[in-house]
């Protein structure tokens, strides 16, 4: 795991994920094949990865305000300490992958 | 019993049960196990034969160890995956092994740690950590007419979603060794003993129409998952589906051994399933509540 996130490095999806959601709530539940692991994840954290899969690497300063639009809130200082802590989280996972800068 | 004359190979080439979707071979040379054998198992196939999906032997530790302070070995498909246990905990024994035969080998179903119950062709699922009164539960509602699929494994198959029998002797622990007996004196019980963590146990036979119906598969109904709470009153709350899917991959033993197949299978099992969480302290009103909760 890296010790920090670089604000400019990119970011890619793992593969083969495999991604439920039901009706009943707006949780998603993501299986990472490679180690068998399964995650509980919220509805934000399911959107920033599918940003993040949208078949360009991005790096956290591109994110932050492309899942505030998404979300339909500020791009602010809480925004963007959810996102770094969520990337985190992914990255230390496997559900991303850092992209070789 | 017409079955018992089986048992008289049980020292030597060893007697085939037929369990579920198994066929086991269990061979020992301690008293204890044909005992149990002949007392929780009566109503089950049993044939003198070798082979079998698993091959169990219980056997008793050689020498002045034997007569002095007597040991069970646990010797499953000839390995011996445990330490010896205390002779007296023989037929148990056969019972451990059995559960890590289903938990490590059948991986032809997604294996999930849970009481499964039917009725009308829909199971009932209880799935919780050991202490939470899963098995409590499950015994009572076995006593009240529910068919027994199983107290220690959903059998999921990954193929067609439906859910396959493994009727055995519902294992009890302190409290609910009373609560259970005072329900149904009639009710046959092992020998009660104290296991390794120090907690008294007994097993329970279960039902002869449970064992018939042994083959009989059933598809996904109700997933809950129970807590027993001294003195706190019935509560049945909906669970998140994604909370349920997370929960039961997390008391899967194999899921993750079959794959995207594995994980499919279960999130399909929770899909089709209503699902709750339950908290309780009083065996009838929660027994009623589930009455309540199945019959939609």
């Amino acid at each position: 795991m890296r010790e920090s996130l670089v604000e400019e490095q990119q970011w890619g999806p793992a593969a083969d994920l495999v991604w439920t959601h039901y009706d009943d709530s707006e949780e998603w539940v993501v299986f990472h094949p490679q180690s068998g692991d399964v995650f509980l994840v919220t509805s934000s954290a399911h959107t920033l990865w599918t940003l993040i899969a949208d078949g360009r690497p991005r790096a956290l300063s591109q994110l932050i305000p492309a899942l505030a639009t998404a979300l339909e809130r500020a791009p602010d200082e809480e925004l963007a300490a959810v996102t770094r802590d969520t990337l985190a989280f992914m990255d230390r996972v496997g559900l991303v992958r850092p992209i070789p800068l | 019993m017409a079955s018992q004359p089986a048992l008289a190979r049980l020292t030597t080439s060893g007697v085939q049960i037929s369990l579920g979707p198994f066929l086991v071979r269990v061979r020992s040379d301690l008293q204890g196990v044909g005992e149990y054998l002949s007392r929780l198992y009566a109503d089950f196939p049993l044939s003198a034969g070798e082979g079998g999906h698993f091959d169990i032997s219980v056997v008793a530790t050689r020498g002045v160890r034997r007569w002095l302070r007597p040991q069970a070995n646990l010797v499953i498909n000839g390995e011996r995956p445990f330490l010896p246990l205390p002779g007296k905990l023989a037929g148990a024994g056969f019972e451990w092994s059995l559960n890590w035969c289903v938990g490590n080998l059948a991986h032809r179903w997604v294996a999930i740690h849970a009481a499964v119950l039917e009725r009308d062709g829909r199971t009932l699922i209880l799935s919780a950590q050991s202490g939470a009164g899963k098995s409590t539960l499950c015994a009572a509602l076995v006593l009240k007419g529910w068919r027994l699929f199983s107290d220690e494994f959903a059998l999921v198959d990954p193929d067609t979603g439906r859910l396959t029998p493994l009727p055995r002797p519902i294992s009890l622990k302190n409290a609910a060794i009373e609560i259970i007996k005072e329900r149904n004196p009639d009710v046959v019980f092992g020998t009660q003993g104290v296991d390794i963590e120090g907690a008294r146990f007994v097993h329970m036979k279960p039902p002869p129409e449970s064992v018939r119906r042994a083959r009989d598969e059933a598809s996904p109904g109700w997933v809950v998952v129970p807590r027993w709470t001294a003195g706190r009153p019935t509560t049945i709350e909906p669970l998140p589906k994604a909370h349920a899917l997370f929960r039961l991959t997390d008391q899967s033993f194999n899921y993750n051994y079959l794959g995207a197949k594995g994980y499919q299978c279960v999130a399909d099992l929770v899909r089709r399933s209503a699902c709750y969480t339950l908290e309780y302290s009083d065996l009838d009103d929660v027994l009623t509540r589930l009455e309540s909760v199945t019959a939609s």
